[in-house]
Formats: structure tokens, C-alpha cells, sequence
């Protein structure tokens, strides 16, 4: 097909000339339909493959169907209207994905933008307006004005525009490429973005120009799916490494540790790798025929050619939009220093536009110690580069024939150094500061014999690099081969469909079972569970760039979502214990749901100070998954069972139950113990239940490392004691007390266990405590035995709700993707638990009749309430 | 042209692998220093200069692009 059959104009001709056809497909003797088949069948398995191993969220569901269906219409459209189709597409793909209000909006502030670029006045005034725009934009981003779209749509908006229009723009000024309506909706609402809000910087003229409808078009289709089967072959690999390797600062104890902290950072790149090969990948089935994104960037022998081979479209962007301008505009003052200085204007621009883009996702800017490190380093060691390749040969090959051996050794050890500094300069990116990073290489004072074993383990993984990167370095380019890609995928596709199935690996035993079965599961690992559970404490405005996975999940997080003790409306918080008070009689909306206190400073309907005569009342304790967090205080397990109860009577001699919710965000066993002092006790409970969770005795040693580090007052001498002999006084830096006690954690448990049980025993009060897991499990937490079997030592009535969620996919119990606390749903399953462990206590608690109550030492009950141990 | 290409760029490669049509920016073979590094012999050859936003694969990806850019900016 020529170019004017496919209803290009002249200008078109002369910008986007064809690329000339290969011959091998006009050879190729399978018919249009035929190849079709071929194309759409790798399309459907690749497709399902990402949704069966869960590697995108659910709304990658209706951008797959889209795709599909959108590729098999363009295939089959004339070349005249595949453009105007992959743009209506595009745009209908939002209006599916967010919804006909928030899609809409979203069309109509994109088209308002591109509709201002190409207003007929003065470029600078456009681009003035536009930056009014941006202003009020960014005003309303904040929150500082009202608006009346979702507030949904402004990560999407901001991945849309915030990058690309400045692309645009240059591409206007200077009139580098052909514009027209459709052409711009198809550039800025690219029907993958509704998806992927992490999108590589397409470049407009490269798009405008890479448009292919001539015979190459099945070549171009099927380097997509190529690009797409890779891509979910980085995630696999990359959801692989981001499960078992990372770990925090705080678990590096020795060398193997730090070795593992070192190499983690950098290798889940493979993330950001795979989506963008997912996302061009796509942009292929529409015709677009784009380069790579990312080119074996692990293997990159200077820091030149990494900059070369890593998110190709980031560097392509800066060269054109700052490294090419200033060059010319300095190179007067000599070849040399422009380059130079070209190199530190490209990476300032990085730094600048990379907490431009965080600003539109997440309505913060992006300021931390350790980012500006790293890309000051990485700009030093890419200056010093290119100063050394300007005085050097820059041949380069053709691919027809390997380099010789000498030459490709030596590219492989550069490479081996290049991998090693990076993952230096990477692990400084993902720490909290300079500070822990730097800690991290004590452990090296404290190196022995036994770290000897990891020698012959580093060796072997460096052989398996230069092996690899030999092998990359003499490797031949292959012309493309339709039908041999497309058997190559169905393999690849094959086995990670045997890989992934339960038939395939349940039999080879629970631990190979588990560790495949982490390839299926996304979420947080436990280091970045940890992270957003210190949540409660922390503002995590420290998430960014290097964590695209927890970025992922903040970018979606509204700015209001924070923790409790930042409502000044709503709680009151105190220097010691417990930490926060509810305010009574406040209301207002909390994590998403509606929050109303009681006169007492409760989450709960009001009660009389004293029980009623005829009632059994029992003191509920906790923290944010008691308190409901994100639920209707109806839907919460606390009203759930004191209604059923109240509902089906059967409570002895009493007519009516209580249950007074007096749990708290954030409340660790410390704030427990003196809200029962302080508060509980006094409402005469004739039960107290504790729900308890693994991180607790984390929480208790960062309570008391804050109580202690900012010298605030301790109502409880006991622990003073408790500190000082784990050496830890009153001033110490938080830090280290938290190091210190950490150790004796599980000693912190049982003594406010005792605590609690020996208040209930000396009021006649029965001491329960009912283990509650939370939904996202944590390595490093307290076992749920352990913690078991602290509360019955200490004397607690102990239910155990292990397994309470089982059966059920998280995603579907969490409150938010950025918030795991249980929903009305998780709720419910935990109250069928709590309604089964209460029924099978009765005896220990109302049907108790002659009021002489089990006070709980030695009991035990399973998750279905019957008792195992003796003392019922 | 195509000999300081050859002869830059892709010593000891056969020339007659150097189509007009290969690619040179977008097939790796021209980065960032090279392309600035032609630039300046196109600049000193054919005595014009460039501005930024000619330096690119759209002007320069392949021969066939080179010449009709520079012959371009000679008329």
C-alpha cells in the first residue's frame, strides 16, 4: 500500500517515509487471515497469562478485552482510518476503564490542554496559558480549591500531560512533525495509559513517524507481542525477586545481609522494564512501530551505555528537549565543557521532572537526601564518562560478526563493574537516609570465619554474569522470522502456564508449592507491608521513585488518608501513654468511612457508665482493626455480634450484652494497658477481650523507644526497669532504643499481658485475648504461637482467628489497594469467628451463674471456641 | 559522507553493509557523542549549522535522511 492509498499527506510523505518492505513477509505464503489467527491467538494467551498470574490490577480486565477487540478491528480496517480508530478507541478506553463521569472529564480537561497548544496566538502566550492552567491545576491537585471531577483522575491526567506536553510542545514550536486532531488524541490518551500510569515518554514525532500500514505491519505486530511476552516475563521474574530479596536496614546483621541489600534495589528495575515492554508491546498492535524501552540494561559496559540502555524514552527525551539545546547553546565555550555541562542540565532536568510527574501522581513533591545523592552520583560518574568516550574511537558493530574475544572480555568484566556500582548507588536510593545506608557497612567489624562460605557462592554468581554477558556480547542479531517468534512465544507461554498451574508444583511439596505460588500473588512483601503498617506513625511521604511498587499503591492513596493522630477534629494525642485519646462527641470522615464518637470518647453508640443490672458487658481492646478502621461502625465485627447475640438471647441469666469498643488506631499493648487503667476499668466490664495481632510486640518496643527517646513520662516504673536493663535510658536516640528492645520483645509482650490479667483478676474480670490476623502477613512479625502462647502464660482466655481470611482473595477484603485493614466483608468473617468463640466460652463467661468466673488461666480455645486446655 | 561514516563509526565493517536505508540512530550504531560528532563534520563539511532541534533520527537515521537534510540546508 502507498502512502497516499493510506491517506497520508505530502508532509507526512516527507516526515514519516515508509520503511522499505523486507520482502520475507510479501514471500510468506500464509493469508492475511491466516497470520491473523496467529497474531490473535499469541494476543489472547499473552493476555490471559498477565491476568492468570494477577501481574496487572483488575482494571487491566477491560484493557485487555479493549486490545484484543481494538487489535482485531484495526487489523482488518483500512489504512485511512487506523489512526482515527486507535485515538476513538483510546478515548473510549477511559470512558470503559474510569467510568462515563470521570472518563469524560478527563477527555474534556486533555482536550482543553491540546485545544490551548493550538490556539492562533503567539507560541509564548500559549504557553503562558498554559502555565496559568497548570497553576490552577496544581492548586486544585493540592486540595486548596474544590473541583468537580473525581479526584481519581488526577494521577491519570498527570501521567497523561505532565511529561508528554512538553514533548508536544517542542514538537509544535518547531514544526517537527505532522499535527492533527486525531493524531493528538491518539498521542496524549494512548489507550494504554488508562491502565499504567508508570508510562515511558513516548516521543510525538518518533510516534508520528514509527506509524506502519504497509507489508512490514505483521512484523510490527508481532515484535509487539514479542515485547508483551518479555514484558510479562520481567514481571514474573521481577514479582520473584521483589518477594523473597528485599530487606529493610534494620534486618542487615551481617555480611550475607548486606550482600542481599546491595543487590535487591537495582534488580527490581525488571519491574519498570516489563511494564514499558507491556506498554509499547501494545502500542505495536495499533501500527506504531515503536523501539525498545529498555535494552539489556543489566549488561551496559560504561555508565554511558547504561544511560543508552535504560528507559531508552527518558534519555531520548532529555537529549532532545535539554542535552541537545544546551550543547549548542554552550559549545562555544568549547566542545568538551558543553558536553559536560549538557550531562549536568540533562540530570538536574531528571531530578526536577521526576518530582514534577511524583507532584501530578501522588499531589507532593518529591524532595529526599538520598534521591539528590543519587542522581548527582550518577551524573558525576556519566559526566567523567563522556568526557573519557570523547577522546576515544566510538566504532561500533554491525551485529554480523562477534568482536573479538579480548574485546568482548573486556566488555564483560566492565559490565560485572558497571552492575556492581550501581547496585551500590541503587541500595543508597531505597534507604531512608544516608545515615542508615552508611550504618549498613559496620557489619563488616563484625565479619567471621563462617562469611568465608559466601566466597565460592559470590564467584559463581560473578562466572554466571560474564558468562551471560559474553554470551550477549558475540551473539549475532537474527533477522526477524514471523513463525519462528510466534513458537517461541507459545512456548514461553506454555511453560509459564505449567509453571503457574497448582497441578504442576503441588506435588513436588509444600515449600515448592509456597515458592511458586508467590509468583501468582501480588502485594507488598514483607519489608513494604512493614512500610506501609508504619503507617500509623510515620507520614510516608518518603515513598517515591525507587519504590515503584509501594509508589503504585500511594499514587492511588487520597491525601486525607492518614492516620488518626493527624485529625486534630477527631483525637487528641499525649507524649505518653496511652498516646491518643478519642475526643468525645467528634465526628467526620476516616480512612473513607464515617466516624462518630460517643460521650466517653468511644468508636461505639453510647452506654450508661455502669452496666444495667441485667447485662453482661464486656470491654473490647485494640487497635485499628477493633477500632473498624474504614467501616461503617454497623459493619464493624464489635456491632456484628453484640447484635446477633443480643438478637438470639441464650445469655443465661442476662437479658442483654454489651460490648464497649474502646479500641484505638495505633494502639499498641502499652496504650492498652494504661486505657484500661486510665478508663476501661471504670465502665465495670465483667470481661475484657483483647484482639491481638503479629506486629504488636514490634509496636510496643517503638512506643516505648518514642516514650523514652523524647523523655516523656512512663506511668509504669516496671518499664523503666525493663529498659534499663536492655540498656536503653531515658534521651537515647530512637533508633537505637528500638534496636536494643527489640531483642527482648516478646519480654515486653508478656509483661503488659500479665499487666492486663492481673487488673482483670483483682476486679473479678475475665481476661481473654483473641488473636486476629492481620491481611497482609509479615516474615519478621511474632508468630501467631508465639504470641498464643505468651497470653495463656501470662493467664489470658486465648482464641486463635488464624486462617480467619482463608479462601478469600486479600484484594477483595482490604479496604483500599493502599489499605489493608478488613472491609465490611473482612468484618464479617471475623465476627462469624468471634460470634463461634464467644458461644463456645459461655460457660466461662454469662452461663458462669454463680458468678464465680473462670479468670482464664489455662484456658485455651481453638478457632471454633471449644476448649482445650483445663480451667473452663 | 558514508566514507567517515565507515570510517568513524564502523571500522573494519564491510561497507557494503552501509545501505542507504540502515539505520543508524535508531539502530544503535549513532549515540549521542557520535551524532554530535557527525553534526560537527556536516557543520565543517557542507558549512552550515544546525539548531538543536534538527539533531535527531528524523534528520539523520539513515543516508538517505543525511542527504536530503543537508541538501536541505544548502538550498
Amino acid at each position: 500500500m502507498t502512502n497516499s492509498e493510506a491517506g497520508m499527506t505530502l508532509s507526512d510523505s516527507i516526515l514519516c517515509p515508509p520503511r522499505a518492505a523486507s520482502g520475507a513477509l510479501a514471500r510468506s505464503r500464509g493469508s492475511a487471515l491466516f497470520r491473523y489467527s496467529i497474531l490473535s491467538a499469541q494476543l489472547a494467551a499473552v493476555l490471559w497469562v498477565i491476568r492468570w498470574y494477577k501481574l496487572e490490577g483488575r482494571v487491566f480486565d477491560k484493557l485487555a478485552i479493549l486490545t484484543w477487540a481494538g487489535f482485531t478491528v484495526h487489523y482488518f480496517l483500512p489504512a485511512r482510518w487506523r489512526l482515527h480508530f486507535f485515538g476513538l478507541l483510546s478515548a473510549v478506553g477511559l470512558l470503559v476503564i474510569f467510568g462515563p463521569a470521570a472518563g469524560a472529564w478527563l477527555l474534556v480537561l486533555g482536550l482543553a490542554l491540546i485545544g490551548v497548544c493550538h490556539l492562533r496566538i503567539p507560541f509564548w502566550a500559549r504557553l503562558t496559558v498554559l502555565l496559568a492552567a497548570a497553576v490552577l491545576l496544581g492548586v486544585m491537585r493540592i486540595g486548596w480549591l474544590p473541583f468537580p471531577w473525581s479526584a481519581a483522575i488526577w494521577p491519570v491526567l498527570g501521567s497523561m500531560f505532565a511529561l508528554r506536553l512538553i514533548v508536544y510542545l517542542h514538537d509544535l514550536k518547531h514544526r517537527s512533525a505532522p499535527f492533527s486532531f486525531w493524531r493528538s488524541v491518539a498521542y496524549f490518551f494512548m489507550l494504554p495509559n488508562a491502565c499504567f500510569l508508570l508510562f515511558p515518554v513516548v516521543d510525538y514525532q518518533t510516534l508520528c513517524r514509527s506509524r506502519e500500514d504497509g507489508p512490514e505491519r505483521t512484523r510490527v505486530y508481532q515484535t509487539g507481542i514479542d515485547w508483551m511476552v518479555r514484558g510479562a516475563l520481567h514481571l514474573i521474574l521481577y514479582r520473584l525477586i521483589y518477594q523473597h530479596l528485599p530487606i529493610d536496614t534494620s534486618a542487615v546483621v551481617g555480611v550475607p545481609q548486606l550482600l542481599r541489600y546491595l543487590l535487591w534495589p537495582f534488580l527490581l528495575y525488571l519491574q519498570v522494564s516489563g511494564l514499558f515492554h507491556l506498554v509499547v508491546g501494545m502500542l505495536h498492535l495499533f501500527g506504531f512501530d515503536l523501539p525498545e524501552t529498555n535494552h539489556l540494561f543489566y549488561l551496559a559496559s560504561s555508565f554511558t551505555d547504561l544511560w543508552r540502555r535504560i528507559n531508552i524514552y527518558w534519555k531520548d527525551f532529555m537529549m532532545k528537549v535539554f542535552y541537545y539545546p544546551a550543547y549548542f547553546r554552550l559549545r562555544k565555550l568549547g566542545n568538551k565543557v558543553a558536553l559536560v555541562l549538557g550531562t549536568f542540565a540533562v540530570f538536574l532536568a531528571t531530578w526536577t521532572l521526576h518530582s514534577w510527574q511524583w507532584f501530578w501522581l501522588r499531589g507532593s513533591f518529591l524532595v529526599k537526601a538520598t534521591d539528590v545523592l543519587f542522581w548527582t552520583a550518577l551524573a558525576l560518574l556519566v559526566a567523567a564518562n563522556v568526557l573519557i568516550e570523547s577522546n576515544r574511537s566510538m566504532a561500533r558493530r554491525l551485529g554480523s560478526g562477534a568482536a573479538p574475544w579480548r574485546e568482548s572480555l573486556r566488555k564483560a568484566f566492565q559490565a560485572l563493574a558497571v552492575f556492581a556500582s550501581m547496585c551500590l548507588l541503587w541500595s543508597v536510593w531505597v534507604s531512608d537516609s544516608i545515615d542508615d545506608w552508611s550504618s549498613l557497612f559496620s557489619v563488616w567489624r563484625r565479619a567471621s570465619a563462617r562469611d568465608l562460605r559466601l566466597i565460592p557462592l559470590v564467584l559463581a554468581a560473578v562466572a554466571a554474569f560474564l558468562l551471560v554477558a559474553l554470551y550477549y556480547q558475540r551473539r549475532s542479531a537474527r533477522p526477524f522470522a514471523f513463525y519462528r517468534n510466534a513458537a517461541r512465544n507459545a512456548a514461553v507461554l506454555g511453560l509459564l502456564v505449567i509453571v503457574g498451574s497448582p497441578r504442576g508444583y503441588q506435588p513436588l511439596g509444600e515449600d515448592v508449592a509456597l515458592f511458586v505460588g508467590t509468583l501468582k500473588s501480588p502485594g507488598l512483601n514483607s519489608r513494604d507491608a512493614a512500610r506501609r503498617q508504619r503507617d500509623y506513625y510515620e507520614k510516608l511521604n518518603d515513598v517515591g521513585w525507587d519504590n515503584p511498587e509501594l509508589a503504585k499503591v500511594y499514587i492511588q492513596k487520597p491525601a486525607d488518608w492518614g492516620p488518626i493522630r493527624y485529625r486534630i477534629d477527631l483525637a487528641r494525642l499525649d507524649d505518653g501513654l496511652p498516646y491518643l485519646e478519642l475526643l468525645p462527641h467528634a465526628h467526620g470522615r476516616h480512612r473513607g468511612a464515617e466516624v462518630r464518637f460517643n460521650r466517653w470518647g468511644m468508636r461505639d453508640r453510647d452506654y450508661a457508665p455502669e452496666p444495667p443490672p441485667d447485662t453482661y458487658r464486656i470491654a473490647l481492646l485494640g487497635s485499628s482493626h477493633t477500632f473498624g478502621s474504614g467501616v461503617a461502625q454497623d459493619q464493624n465485627f464489635e456491632s456484628l455480634v453484640e447484635n446477633r447475640l443480643n438478637r438470639e438471647n441464650g445469655l443465661g441469666r442476662y437479658r442483654r450484652l454489651e460490648i464497649l469498643n474502646f479500641a484505638t488506631e495505633g494502639y499498641t499493648p502499652l496504650d492498652v494497658l494504661a486505657s484500661l487503667d486510665r478508663k476501661v476499668l471504670g465502665f465495670k466490664p465483667q470481661a475484657v477481650l483483647y484482639v491481638v495481632h503479629q506486629i504488636d510486640a514490634h509496636y510496643a518496643v517503638t512506643r516505648l523507644s518514642r516514650i523514652l527517646s523524647n523523655r516523656a513520662s512512663i506511668p509504669y516504673r516496671e518499664l523503666l526497669e525493663f529498659a534499663r536493663t536492655a540498656g536503653v535510658e531515658p534521651g537515647a536516640s530512637e533508633k537505637v532504643a528500638t534496636l536494643a528492645l527489640e531483642e527482648r520483645r516478646e519480654d515486653l509482650l508478656a509483661w503488659a499481658y500479665r499487666q492486663i490479667v492481673e487488673r482483670c483478676r483483682s476486679r473479678r474480670v475475665v481476661p481473654m485475648m483473641a488473636y486476629l490476623p492481620i491481611l497482609t502477613p509479615q516474615k519478621d512479625d511474632i508468630s501467631s504461637a508465639s504470641l498464643l502462647r505468651i497470653g495463656h502464660d501470662a493467664g489470658l482466655l486465648t482464641f486463635d482467628f488464624s486462617g480467619v481470611y482463608e479462601g478469600h482473595d486479600r484484594d477483595d477484603l482490604q479496604i483500599a489497594a493502599w489499605d489493608d485493614h478488613p472491609n465490611a466483608a473482612g468484618h464479617q468473617l471475623v465476627a462469624e469467628r468471634l460470634y463461634a468463640a464467644m458461644r463456645g466460652a459461655e460457660t466461662s463467661l454469662w452461663r458462669n451463674d454463680d458468678n464465680e468466673r473462670d479468670q482464664g488461666a489455662g484456658a485455651r480455645l481453638h478457632p471454633e471456641g471449644v476448649p482445650s486446655g483445663g480451667g473452663s | 559522507m558514508r566514507a567517515y561514516i565507515l570510517k568513524e563509526f564502523l571500522p573494519g565493517e564491510d561497507p557494503e553493509q552501509l545501505t542507504d536505508s540502515l539505520p543508524l540512530v535508531t539502530g544503535r550504531i549513532l549515540d549521542s557523542l557520535a551524532t554530535l560528532r557527525l553534526v560537527a563534520f556536516l557543520e565543517e563539511t557542507f558549512g552550515f549549522e544546525f539548531s538543536a532541534h534538527e539533531v535527531g533520527a528524523q534528520n539523520l537515521d539513515n543516508l538517505n535522511l543525511i542527504a536530503s537534510f543537508v541538501e536541505s540546508k544548502r538550498r
